[in-house]
C-alpha cells in the first residue's frame, strides 16, 4: 500500500508537471476574455482561430511549416543514407572524426552559426527566400537522419551481405532484399526526429527567413517577442504546432525506441 | 543452526505459469545441497526466492527456525555467487571481497583479515590490486565465490556458477569448490543443469520437472534408484526396455520383455505391473552365442562408434535401441550380427 | 576486402553530399564569423577590413555588458542543470526499477516536451509565472513571494531556469534511463545479496556505473541551454542578459557584427571543448565498462 501511494504520487507528479503548462496554452488559446484575476476565462470560443485565418496568417504558417518539413527530411535522407552507409558498414581511415564531426551542428548555438548565415545569405540575394530556410533547417536535421541511419546499418551483420552475394544475388538485389528492409526502421526514426526538428526550427529561420518565411515558430514569435506580449493568439498558434509534436512522441514510443535512437541522435 | 525449510512455496507467474512449486523442503546445515534439472524446470527461481531476489507468491522460507520470507535479501545473511559472475566492473579485486563486508559496517582491519582469507582460500591473494577486466574466467568467478564468502553467511547459494567457463576450468574448480565447502562448511544450495557436477559435488540432489521436485536423494540412489525415466534420462546415460513384472518379492523382480525374454532385475513394482527397465550402458556385457547364463536378451548390432578408450553399441532388442559400452579388446562383433547380451544391473521404473 | 585507391575513392564519393553541404553551411560561415571578429572581413558588408584585436577588448571588458552576459548565461544554466541533473536522475531511477500499472502512459508523457518548441515552452512557463499567472498567485497565495515578485524578466532569470529544466529534463532523463540499462541485473542482484539496501545500492553500485552518462548528459544539457535563444528571449530580464540575446541584439538591432562574432567565436568555442569532453568520457566508457 506504501509503496503503490508512493508510485502514484510520483507519477502523478510527472503526469502534472508536463500537462499543466500545456493545458494552459490551450486555455489561452480557447480563451475570447480572459481578466487577469479570474481563474479561468470568462468567455471560451474559437475567436482567435478565427482571426488568425482571417488575417491569413495561420494558414499561409501552416503552409510553409508543413511544406518545408517534409522536404527536409527528404533531402536531409538523400544526403545523409550514402555517407551513413560508408559510416556503418566500411571501416576507413579518420572514420570516428566523420561520426564525431556531425555532432558538432547540434552543439553549437544556432544563433552563433547564425549570424554569418545571414551574412552569406545576405550575400547571394536569399535572404526571405522559401529554399533557403530549407537548407538551414537541413544543418540540425541531418544529423539526426545520419545517426539512426548509421546506427540501422551497424545493426546489420557484414555476413549477411555475403551470404546474399553467395547465394546467386547481384549488389543491387542485395540492396533492394537485404539492407532497405533492414535499414527503413532506422530512416523511419531519423525522419521523424528529422520532421520535428524543422516544425520547431526557429533561430536560423528569424534570421533568414524574414520577412517572408513566417514558419509557425516565427509566427508565434511576433505575437511573444515584442515589447508586448499577446498570450491568446500566441496560444492558439501553439495548438495547432503543439498537436503534431504530441502525435510525434506518440508515434514514437508506438513505432521507434525512443531511448535508443534519442541517444544515436547525440552521440 | 541454519538449516533451510521451504514449505508450500509457489511462485506463480500471470495467471497460470507456475515457476516453482514445492511442498516441503528441508536442507540440513553444513549441506551441499544440488538443484538439478534442465533450464526451465523452476530450480533458479527457487534459489533466488531463497536468495529474496524473488518473492513467492505463497508458502514460507525458514532460516535456521526463523521465518525469512517478508525479508529483503540485504536483510538475510545469505550471499550468491552468479553464472555470469556479476562482479562490480568499477571495483577492484579487493574492494569486491570488502563489499559485503562494509555493508556490514565492520572495523577495517577486520575487512583487511576476512578479505584475505577469503582470497588465500580461492588462491587469488596475488590478485587483490587486480582491476576486474584484467582477469580470466576462471579468476573472476573465484573472486565472485571469494565475496560470497568473506561476510560469513548462513547460506551460500550458487547459479550455475561453472557453466561459462570452459569445460577443462570447469572440471577444475568444481574440486576447489568441493573442497572449499568442506573447509568453511557453509550451508550451500547449488544450482546447475550439468549432472556430472551434481554428482561430484552433492551431498544431496534435488531433480527438479515443471517447478517440483521429481526426486530427493544422495548422488548414488538417484543413479542406481531413479525414480522415473526422467530422472534416469537427465542423471546419465540410460536405455530402457518396456516390461512386464511377473514376480515381485521385495525389491527383487522377475520381468518379462516384449521378446519373451525373462530376467532378474530390482524395482519398487508389483507383480502384474508394466513398466521400464533401465539399463546403464556400462551394466550390460556382451557373451558368446553359446552361453547359457541367466539375464540374456539377444540383439542385433546396428552400429558400433569407437570412442577411443571404449566402443559403444547400439544394439537393436524387439523394437527398442539400447546402448551398451565395452573396452576395446572386446570388440569383436560386425555391425548385421546376432549378438547375447547379458544383463547385469538393472532397475525398473513405472513411467 | 582489401580497401584501394579506387576503394577508397568510391566511399568518399559517398560522403561528399554530407561533407559538401557542410562545407557550405556550416564551416564557412563559422570561418567568417573568426574572420570578421578580428577585422579582417565584414560580415556586414562596410567595405574597408584590416586585422584589429578591438572587438576582443570590447568583449573582455572587466564590468562591460559582456562579461556580465557571459557570467550570466554560464551559472544560470549551470543551476539548471544541476538541478536537471539531481530530478532527472531520481526519474531515471523510478522508471527503471518500478514496474507498475500505467507505467508506458507515464513514459510516453514525460517526453512530451522534447518535441514542444522552445519557444511555446518559454512562452507558456511566462504565462504561468507573470504577476497573476497560476503559478505566481499560488506562490503568492501560500506567502512564500510577495504579490509583485518577478519570477519572470527578473534579474536572477528564475523563469528561464524553470523552463529550462521543464524543457531539458526528459532528455536528460532519456539518457539516464539507457545508461541504467547498461548495468548488468545481476550486479544489483549480488549487491543486495552482500547485505547493501536499495539506496545503498544505488550510492555504491549504480551511481558510480553512471557517472560517465551523468556527466556527459549534463555537458549536452548545460551547452543547449548555455546557447539558447527563445527561452531568455521570452523569459530573461534587461539585465543580464544571456550572451545568445546580446548577439541578436549586437547584430540585428545594432549592425555591430565585431563584437557579435566575438561571442559568437566563444559559443563556439565552448560548443566544441563539450563535444571533445563528451566524445572522451563516451569513448572510456566504451572501452571500460563493456564487460559489464
Amino acid at each position: 500500500m506504501k509503496r503503490k501511494t508512493w508510485i502514484f504520487l510520483m507519477s502523478t507528479l510527472i503526469i502534472f508537471g508536463v500537462v499543466f503548462p500545456i493545458i494552459v496554452i490551450f486555455f489561452w488559446a480557447f480563451s475570447e476574455r480572459w481578466y487577469g484575476t479570474s481563474l479561468l476565462p470568462s468567455k471560451w470560443g474559437l475567436k482567435w482561430f478565427k482571426v488568425l485565418l482571417e488575417g491569413g496568417d495561420l494558414g499561409k504558417s501552416i503552409y510553409l511549416s508543413f511544406t518545408i518539413a517534409p522536404l527536409v527530411v527528404l533531402f536531409s535522407a538523400l544526403i545523409s543514407i550514402p555517407a551513413a552507409y560508408v559510416v556503418g558498414t566500411k571501416s576507413f581511415k579518420g572514420k570516428r572524426l566523420v561520426e564525431n564531426l556531425v555532432l558538432i551542428p547540434l552543439i553549437v548555438p544556432p544563433i552563433a552559426s547564425g549570424i554569418g548565415l545571414l551574412s552569406m545569405y545576405t550575400n547571394w540575394g536569399m535572404i526571405g527566400s522559401y529554399w533557403g530556410v530549407v537548407l538551414v533547417h537541413m544543418i540540425g536535421g541531418i544529423p539526426y537522419m545520419f545517426r539512426s541511419v548509421a546506427a540501422a546499418f551497424e545493426s546489420i551483420d557484414p555476413a549477411l551481405e555475403e551470404a546474399s552475394r553467395t547465394l546467386g544475388a547481384t549488389r543491387l538485389q542485395t540492396m533492394l532484399k537485404v539492407y532497405v528492409p533492414l535499414v527503413s526502421p532506422g530512416v523511419l526514426a531519423g525522419s521523424i526526429f528529422t520532421f520535428a526538428w524543422s516544425l520547431n526550427e526557429f533561430v536560423l529561420t528569424l534570421l533568414v527567413g524574414l520577412p517572408n518565411i513566417t514558419t509557425l515558430p516565427v509566427q508565434i514569435f511576433h505575437y511573444v517577442g515584442g515589447y508586448y506580449i499577446a498570450p491568446a493568439p500566441a496560444s492558439a498558434l501553439s495548438v495547432v504546432l503543439i498537436i503534431p509534436s504530441i502525435l510525434i512522441v506518440l508515434l514514437m514510443e508506438r513505432f521507434v525506441k525512443i531511448e535508443y535512437t534519442a541517444g544515436a541522435g547525440l552521440k | 543452526m541454519p538449516e533451510v525449510v521451504l514449505e508450500g512455496i509457489k511462485k506463480i507467474y500471470g495467471k497460470k505459469v507456475l515457476a516453482s512449486s514445492i511442498d516441503y523442503l528441508k536442507i540440513e546445515d553444513g549441506e551441499f545441497f544440488v538443484l538439478l534439472g534442465p533450464s526451465g524446470c523452476g530450480k533458479t527461481t527457487t534459489l533466488r526466492i531463497i536468495a529474496g531476489l524473488i518473492k513467492p507468491t505463497e508458502g514460507r522460507l525458514y532460516v535456521g527456525g526463523k521465518d525469512i520470507t517478508d525479508l529483503p535479501p540485504e536483510k538475510r545473511n545469505i550471499t550468491m555467487v552468479f553464472q555470469n559472475f556479476a562482479l562490480f566492473p568499477h571495483l577492484n579485486v579487493f574492494e569486491n571481497i570488502a563489499y559485503g563486508l562494509k555493508m556490514r559496517k565492520l572495523p577495517k582491519d577486520e575487512i583487511e583479515t576476512r578479505v584475505k582469507d577469503a582470497a588465500r582460500l580461492m588462491r587469488i591473494d596475488q590478485l587483490l590490486d587486480r582491476k576486474i577486466d584484467q582477469l580470466s574466467g576462471g579468476q573472476q568467478q573465484r573472486v565472485g565465490v571469494a565475496r560470497a564468502i568473506a561476510p560469513h553467511p548462513d547460506i551460500i547459494l550458487f547459479d550455475e556458477p561453472l557453466s561459462n567457463l570452459d569445460a577443462k576450468l570447469r572440471e577444475e574448480v568444481r574440486f576447489e569448490l568441493k573442497e572449499v565447502h568442506k573447509q568453511i562448511g557453509t550451508t550451500s544450495v547449488y544450482v546447475t543443469h550439468d549432472q556430472a557436477e551434481a554428482m561430484v559435488m552433492a551431498d544431496r540432489i534435488a531433480v527438479m520437472r515443471a517447478g517440483k521436485i521429481v526426486q530427493l536423494g544422495k548422488p548414488k540412489e538417484i543413479y542406481f534408484r531413479p525414480k522415473n525415466l526422467f530422472v534416469a534420462g537427465f542423471i546419465g546415460i540410460m536405455s530402457h526396455l518396456p516390461v512386464e513384472v511377473l514376480e515381485s518379492d521385495g525389491e527383487n523382480l522377475k520381468v518379462r520383455l516384449e521378446t519373451g525374454a525373462v530376467i532378474n532385475s530390482r524395482g519398487l513394482l508389483s507383480a502384474g505391473e508394466k513398466g521400464f527397465m533401465i539399463i546403464r550402458p556400462e551394466s550390460l556385457e556382451v557373451v558368446s552365442k553359446e552361453s547359457d547364463d541367466e539375464n540374456i536378451v539377444k540383439g542385433l548390432l546396428v552400429n558400433s562408434i569407437f570412442l577411443g578408450n571404449e566402443v559403444e553399441y547400439r544394439i537393436k532388442v524387439g523394437n527398442e535401441e539400447i546402448r551398451a559400452k565395452l573396452k576395446p579388446h572386446e570388440d569383436k562383433y560386425k555391425p548385421g550380427e546376432e549378438v547375447n547380451l547379458k544383463i547385469m544391473n538393472s532397475w525398473v521404473v513405472k513411467d | 576486402m582489401e580497401a584501394g585507391k579506387f576503394e577508397r575513392l568510391k566511399l568518399f564519393l559517398y560522403m561528399l553530399p554530407l561533407i559538401g553541404f557542410y562545407s557550405v553551411m556550416f564551416i564557412t560561415p563559422i570561418v567568417l564569423i573568426f574572420l570578421q571578429s578580428l577585422g579582417l572581413y565584414s560580415l556586414g558588408h562596410m567595405g574597408e577590413t584590416h586585422f584589429t584585436l578591438e572587438y576582443y577588448k570590447k568583449f573582455f571588458e572587466l564590468g562591460g555588458t559582456y562579461m556580465h552576459a557571459l557570467w550570466f548565461s554560464t551559472w544560470n544554466s549551470a543551476v539548471a542543470a544541476l538541478i536537471i541533473a539531481v530530478l532527472a536522475y531520481l526519474m531515471a531511477l523510478f522508471f527503471h526499477f518500478i514496474e507498475f500499472k500505467g507505467k508506458k502512459i507515464v513514459t510516453a508523457i514525460y517526453k512530451i516536451p522534447l518535441f514542444i518548441p522552445y519557444l511555446i515552452s518559454a512562452f507558456a512557463w511566462w504565462t504561468l509565472l507573470t504577476p497573476g499567472g497560476y503559478i505566481q498567485r499560488f506562490l503568492a497565495w501560500l506567502g512564500i513571494i510577495g504579490e509583485t515578485t518577478q519570477l519572470v524578466n527578473d534579474k536572477f532569470g528564475i523563469g528561464i531556469i524553470v523552463a529550462n529544466v521543464w524543457i531539458n529534463l526528459p532528455y536528460m532523463v532519456v539518457l539516464l534511463v539507457g545508461a541504467l540499462k547498461m548495468i548488468d541485473p545481476s550486479i544489483i542482484e549480488a549487491s543486495r545479496t552482500l547485505g547493501a539496501g536499495f539506496w545503498s545500492t544505488v550510492k555504491n553500485v549504480i551511481f558510480p556505473l553512471t557517472i560517465p552518462s551523468f556527466i556527459a548528459g549534463s555537458l549536452l544539457v548545460f551547452i543547449g541551454m548555455f546557447g539558447a535563444f527563445s527561452v531568455p528571449f521570452i523569459l530573461g530580464g534587461s539585465w543580464p542578459k544571456y550572451m545568445s540575446i546580446t548577439i541578436y541584439e549586437d547584430v540585428v538591432d545594432r549592425g555591430e557584427w565585431g563584437v557579435g562574432s566575438v561571442q559568437a567565436v566563444v559559443y563556439m568555442i565552448a560548443a566544441v571543448l563539450i563535444a571533445y569532453l563528451y566524445t572522451k568520457i563516451m569513448r572510456g566508457m566504451r572501452g571500460g565498462g563493456e564487460r559489464a
